[in-house]
């Protein structure tokens, strides 16, 4: 064992630099893995200090519409059990704003305030002191964008409805707040006494209505809420609790962590092929010294303890050198994700997090290594005499480089296994990465004899020369193709995910299409604002009627049974639901907005049922057929066939399922989960939705605000400012994904120079040859040239295939989304990987081709 | 750690106490490689014996099977046919690592090409056989005495890229010596050496050979060198032509 350390030292001390590589695959692997399990680990803590914050009470109750007196009497006996509880009430809801001094329109969000709302957490305004005064009627509070949207000043007057309130300041800061929830309208805040000067919470506008408690401290609030949750529920009144709520927002974290865990995990993996191919160089220039050591009586087993020890020794330098790396980037991740997060993130390195990456560092560095190392044990001493035949090769079937491959291949899994979401999508990794490589090898393999076989013999010598080393003896084709192939399919992988992910957040917005949404129009305002659209010069369309309603009962099964009975486990992203788990909560509480109409429009499909609507009914007597979306279909449990009842302003309307239908919502049309025919709801209250459409985006500002002056309860969405803000949602979230993914790009970096200074040992001596035979720089470098472009070609193709066949799989089966090749930007990823290559390999040749062949085999 | 016959009376397969038995013993030695398919004989039927303390040249073309036998010999590789024996051990029957420990123990190494580790200081090259076998200590004091030995005190601390090819193959010698080997093979040790260095190396060789009793068996094509050993056999086209023992 002296021996073994001794000889370890002095060898690494004078490759360090040449495993420089070696060091920093394993460096930028583990610090992504250590940033991202550090930082979800300080978001954690982040959330369970600012829990009661977030919530900004003990208890929450909300509903999508106004408690019923058996609501209320329910939180009476709340506040009756538990002595001393403070109680305050919000109303949220959506509505148009304008400042009468100024030009525009804006669709805000509005929330009522009565009582000391929060309770915990600080609301902070500029100017300060405007929170506490925000009871005083008369005042709002708002977002600093709706001041500059409508180009307003502290002090103006903020028409919302009827009303004028005085704009008092900003709000700059508070509890829980993701910045891009405002994207889509800016808040105001305003005192509930002012509520009914608007006029705008008539019948059909949603609003939704919150009681917030402060409970004493005696009491137990998640006693409290168990006790009381199945009557409220059966109310369609949700509750809130600091330590329940606490614990869904750290399941969604988990994910979010999970998902970034994955993104370290192929970071890891690179770095792994680092190591390998890094490993592999090392050992081709050890085969004398190893020979040696041999002849000199080292055992095969010493000498590769010898070299094991190394690699163990670098990679522990490298996991080192990663965790601070890490740490470092953690502290900037907050900036990353800002405006994403609901809490403050501060920084904290996360000490197991650090050790984990360490070991895991130390693991993958030895576990990557020994493959390679092991064909040591195999260099014949008879090397010493003279150069090595191609009969000498490795044995094939040595049983330890089994049991090491075994070894690496369980580790992955295991790895796979611990990051992933789910056991089940860690081994389908694990499973894809194998798939990769065989692919990549076979590719490779397939190359090496089609070449062999059909070799271009007319070639310019220099191409022919450059080509032949594919496949000559020794030729590195394989382990080449493996490294880049697979650095290459990870990050093509990823990439193509992320854009069929963010692609998805995009508003179908043709030429034709409308970009003008005018809604809550009540039947006495139809004529009015046809008129309006059509003095502006605007299309105008068919207005579609929505009619308010809610589940009754389900089947013959009483909607408030259902809720009463308690909750279905929440659903997971990639999950399917499991059937007759009965129907999702949600489906049971929310308001309805249905339509009616005699025919499907475009963007809907038949799923089931035929003929919409059935041709037979009302002839054929009954309660209404009506059409379901699928996918709510499948959340309530129901069939063609099932009959729901519906609560349709307190008039009862029985129905039967009649039909199904798929409806690509991405296309703007006024989309509906439920359509009734024509006939059953023409009586009902109902209000209109039309659309139009202006190119002008002045014009659409003018006809905004011409409407709402006129009509201040109807809501006017201009659509490309909602594209513009999703937008900036995605281009935030998509920072926050490339950053991730910057690190597989930086150890893709590291796989790719490791796998081509793989290939450049074994062109040294040669190049040397040619250049003592009278060869120039420059045929050196065509040689090179030749070789690169071929094998740069052969991984990034075989690699793309793969990537996109793999995130097919995950867009289509994980993500449950469709599927785009963006062909452009990924040829231009192909031709990065191979200029990449190119560059790198002449890189390294152009060394050679510099320096005088006798320093060069001399420094051999 | 030269065994002598104190210190092994009580080991049965020593050498030293079987006179008759010589250090190095090759019966019938027959070596084919495989090359383009065709199976290609390169030493046909070579037996021959060595006694301790003996000084074998073994000459011939290039290409007639010179550093095949050498590495047979030392058990660097396996015989197609035949048997060796080196120092009462057959080495038919050793594992390749079992080879490699008698190797560390009995014998040692002198190449063409030096061979030293690029990576390793002169003075650790030389340790590195006294390492191996576990005896740290005793190789730092022995590398002292060999550098000096060699002419090369004081250079200890330099790499094998700072040393001419002379002072390289000093150092390879100094290293073939450390562990006091029984039996030393070297394979055309002056064919990277000028005539002059070449002598030195030489003088150094049976210095050592005379002083440590250690049998040496002599790689060379150089008819000169050839005639300072005891013995010389020829070889051509993988077979003895001519043995000065037999003669
Ligand atoms: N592994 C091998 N495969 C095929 N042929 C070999 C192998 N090793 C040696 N030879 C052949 O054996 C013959 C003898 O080689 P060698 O012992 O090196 O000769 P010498 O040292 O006398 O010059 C040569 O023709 C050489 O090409
Ligand atoms: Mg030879």
């Amino acid at each position: 064992m002296p021996f073994v350390l001794a000889m370890a030292w002095r060898e690494s001390r004078a490759s360090l630099r040449r495993m420089a590589l070696l060091v920093a695959s394993i460096a930028v692997g583990v610090a992504a893995l250590v940033a991202i399990s550090s930082f979800t680990d300080s978001l954690q803590e982040s959330v369970r200090e600012q829990a009661r914050a977030l919530l900004g009470a003990d208890l929450a109750l909300g509903s999508a519409s106004r408690f019923s007196p058996r609501a209320e009497e329910e939180l009476k006996k709340v506040v009756g059990e538990a002595r001393g509880t403070d109680v305050s009430r919000l109303v949220r809801f959506g509505a148009m704003a304008y400042v009468p001094r100024t030009t525009g329109a804006r669709l805000v969000q509005v929330t009522a305030v009565e009582g000391g709302y929060p309770f915990y957490g600080r609301i902070e305004t500029r100017p300060p002191g405007g929170w506490e005064r925000l009871g005083e009627a008369g005042g709002v509070l708002v977002d600093p964008a709706l001041v500059s949207a409508l180009d307003a000043n502290v002090g103006d007057a903020l028409a919302l409805g009827e009303a004028r309130l005085a704009i008092r300041g900003v709000v700059t800061s508070m509890p829980g707040d993701v910045a891009v929830r405002s994207a889509l309208g800016p808040r105001v805040f305003m005192s509930a006494r002012d509520l009914d000067a608007t006029g705008l919470l008539t019948f059909g506008s949603r609003a939704r209505y919150e009681a917030y408690l402060k409970i004493p401290a005696a009491e137990d609030p998640l006693r409290l809420a168990l006790r009381h949750r199945p009557a409220l529920a059966a109310e369609r009144v949700s509750l809130r609790t600091v330590s329940e709520d606490e614990e869904s927002l750290n399941e969604t974290l988990g994910r979010l962590g999970r998902y970034l865990g994955l993104v370290a995990l192929i970071a890891v993996l690179l770095g792994g092929l680092g190591v390998a191919s890094a490993v592999h160089v090392f050992i081709k220039r050890k085969i004398e010294t190893v020979a040696v050591l041999r002849c000199l009586g080292a055992t095969g087993g010493t000498v590769l303890a010898v070299y094991l020890v190394q690699a163990a020794a670098l990679g522990l330098l490298g996991s080192a050198l990663g965790v601070a790396i890490g740490l470092g980037v953690q502290a900037a991740l907050p900036m990353v994700m800002a405006g994403l997060l609901p809490v403050e993130v501060r920084f904290a390195p996360s000490w197991p997090a650090a050790a984990a990456g360490l070991g895991v560092g130390l693991w993958v560095a030895a576990a990557f290594a020994l493959l390679p190392l092991l064909s040591v044990r195999h260099v014949s001493p008879l090397v010493v005499l003279r150069r090595p035949y191609e009969t000498d090769g490795p044995k094939r079937r040595d049983p330890v480089r089994i049991l090491a491959g075994a070894l690496l291949a369980a580790s992955v899994v295991m790895l796979a296994v611990l990051e992933a979401p789910s056991r089940a999508s860690g081994v389908g990794f694990a499973l894809g990465i194998g798939g990769a490589l065989l692919a990549l090898w076979a590719a490779a393999v397939a190359l090496s004899l089609a070449l062999r076989r059909f070799f271009p013999s007319r070639w310019p010598y220099l191409w022919r020369q450059g080509v032949a080393n594919l496949y000559r003896p020794a030729n590195q084709t394989v382990m080449v193709v493996l490294a880049l192939g697979f650095g290459a399919f990870l990050l093509d992988t990823l990439f193509l995910v992320q854009h069929n992910l963010l692609r998805d957040l995009r508003v179908d917005a043709g030429a034709d299409r409308p970009n003008l949404v005018l809604f809550d129009i009540q039947p006495d305002q139809r004529a009015g604002v046809e008129a309006e659209l059509r003095k502006a010069g605007l299309p105008v369309r068919e207005p579609v009627p929505i009619v308010p309603m809610r589940i009754l009962s389900l089947k013959g099964q009483s909607a408030g049974a259902f809720l009463a009975a308690g909750t279905v486990p929440r659903r997971a992203p990639g999950e399917r639901r499991t059937p007759r788990a009965g129907p999702n909560p949600w489906t049971l509480r929310r308001e309805y907005r249905s339509t009616y109409r005699g025919a499907l429009t475009s963007s809907e499909k038949t799923i089931a049922g035929g003929e919409w609507p059935p041709p037979g009914w009302p002839a054929s007597g009954g309660p209404a057929p009506v059409s379901i979306e699928k996918e709510l279909a499948t959340e309530l449990g129901v069939h063609v066939g099932d009959d729901v009842v519906w609560d349709v302003q307190g008039r009862i309307v029985p129905s039967r399922v009649a039909h199904l239908r798929e409806v690509s919502w991405a296309r703007f049309e006024p989309n509906f989960f439920v359509v009734f025919p024509p006939g059953p709801l023409e009586g009902a209250p109902q209000s209109f939705v039309t659309l139009s459409r202006a190119d002008d985006p002045q014009v659409r500002a003018r006809v905004q605000r011409r409407i709402v002056e006129s009509f201040p309860n109807v809501t006017t969405i201009d659509l490309a400012q909602v594209q513009q803000a999703l937008d900036r949602i995605v281009s935030k979230v998509a920072l926050a994904i490339r950053f991730m993914a910057l690190f597989s790009l930086a150890t893709g970096a590291v796989v790719l120079v490791g796998a081509v200074a793989t290939s450049r040992y074994q062109r040294l001596r040669e190049a040397v040859l040619l250049k003592t035979l009278g060869a120039t720089r420059g045929q050196i470098l065509r040689i090179a040239l030749a070789e690169y472009v071929a094998l740069g070609l052969l991984a990034s193709a075989t690699a793309l295939l793969l990537a996109t066949g793999a995130a097919w799989g995950l867009v289509r089966y994980f993500f449950e989304s469709r599927f785009s090749l963006p062909a452009a930007q990924l040829s231009a990823t192909v031709l990065a990987i191979v200029a990449l290559t190119v560059l790198v390999g002449l890189w390294t040749s152009a060394e050679v081709a510099r320096k005088p062949p006798l320093e060069v085999l001399r420094a051999e | 750690m030269i065994p002598g016959p104190a210190t092994t009376f009580d080991a049965p397969e020593a050498s030293v106490l079987n006179v008759n038995e010589p250090m190095l013993r090759c019966e019938s030695l027959t070596q084919t490689y495989l090359s383009g398919g065709r199976e290609l004989t390169v030493l046909k039927n070579i037996t021959f014996a060595l006694e301790a303390g003996g000084f074998i040249a073994i000459v011939g073309p290039s290409g007639s099977g010179k550093s095949t036998l050498l590495g047979l010999l030392a058990g660097l590789d396996r015989p197609r046919a035949g048997r060796v024996v080196l120092d009462g051990r057959d080495l038919g029957t050793l594992s390749e690592d079992e080879r490699a420990r008698l190797r560390a123990e009995k014998v040692g190494f002198v190449f063409q090409s030096f061979h030293l580790i690029p990576t390793l200081t002169a003075r650790e090259n030389i340790q590195v056989p006294l390492e191996l076998r576990g005896e740290e200590a005793a190789a730092r004091a022995r590398a002292d005495e060999l550098l000096a030995r060699v002419g090369l005190e004081g250079r200890g601390h330099h790499y094998p890229a700072q040393l001419s090819g002379g002072e390289q193959q000093r150092v390879a010698l100094a290293r073939a010596f450390s562990h006091r080997p029984a039996v030393l093979f070297a394979d055309e040790p002056t064919g990277n050496l000028d005539a002059a260095t070449g002598a030195t190396v030489i003088g150094l060789m049976s210095e050592l050979n005379r002083e440590l009793g250690t049998t040496l068996v002599l790689v060379t094509h150089d008819p000169d060198l050839a005639a300072r050993a005891r013995r010389i056999i020829r070889l051509a086209d993988g077979a003895v032509v001519h043995d000065s023992a037999a003669a």
